[in-house]
């Protein structure tokens, strides 16, 4: 099942790269208030940890400033915890979702592209894998 | 039906598209109407925070920070509604009892003042009353 919000992601490779944005941000702003939560520390405590003002932890937790690393890192540290950062495959990737009616049904056709004796697909490369 | 399933949670939407509009583009109107306060050069950035936002409460069944998201005021059984934020737009929903692991989103409004506005409050009761204890 997919809503609207999917659909507009879908809509052009600008919007799929904003929302890849915002999933990052919202993921790592959320996993710090989880910590923040568990250990019991407030915006006020993380600042004075980090040897900073409340306002710059605000601004970080609500998006409205960028995140370095470099400031990632010290949240961690001022937690007590390792930011474990990995590249994994897009939740899209490989996986559509549309309604029953919509979906082609089948392999599509696959084109390949030789390089000497080096068949590499085009398009549809889940499908030819 | 116009809904979105996660890990956790299904978010499903009250205002659903005309049953003639398969594969036209389509939005709830509450949430084209609130878009209509803020200014265009900002509404892919709004949409890009709300599916990401709406993903994340769909995939691990909650939104911890107090930027993403608002406990609201009192449904009639008691419990309460909650809000998803993104800057001063906001979805307005609650947890189903009627349907296991569903949220619905009652609507989207651009939030104007500090307080809930009590239209917003009343149209949560009242998509509330239809889901929960109305439609079979």
């Amino acid at each position: 099942m997919t809503d609207f919000l999917d659909r507009w992601a879908a809509e052009s490779p600008e919007h799929a790269r904003l929302v890849a944005e915002e999933r990052l941000i919202t993921q790592a702003t959320e996993a710090i208030w989880e910590e923040m939560e568990k250990a019991g520390i407030s915006k006020t405590e993380l600042a004075a940890r980090m040897g900073k003002s409340k306002g710059f932890v605000s601004q970080i937790l609500n998006g409205s400033r960028n995140m370095t690393l470099r400031t990632l890192a010290d949240i961690g540290f001022a937690l007590g915890r390792q930011p474990d950062i990995r590249l994994g495959a897009s939740p899209s990737d490989g996986w559509t979702s549309d309604s029953a009616e919509r979906m082609p049904i089948g392999r599509p056709k696959v084109r390949y592209q030789r390089t000497a004796n080096v068949f590499t697909p085009v398009d549809h490369w889940h499908t030819a894998a | 039906m116009e809904e979105y399933r996660g890990a956790k949670l299904t978010i499903r939407y009250c205002e659903q598209p005309p049953a003639d509009s398969e594969g036209e583009p389509w939005m709830p109107p509450s949430l084209r109407e609130a878009l209509g306060s803020i200014q265009a050069g900002k509404h892919a950035t709004c949409m890009s925070q709300l599916a990401a936002r709406r993903e994340r409460l769909a995939n691990t069944g909650r939104l911890r920070s107090p930027d993403h998201w608002n406990t609201e005021a009192r449904l009639p059984n008691g419990s309460r509604f909650y809000a998803i934020k993104v800057g001063k737009l906001r979805a307005y929903g609650w947890f189903s009892t009627r349907y296991k692991g569903v949220f619905y989103i009652s609507h989207f409004a651009f939030k104007k003042g500090q307080k809930l506005s009590s239209q917003d409050e009343q149209r949560v009761i009242n998509n509330w009353r239809r889901i929960e204890e109305q439609n079979p």
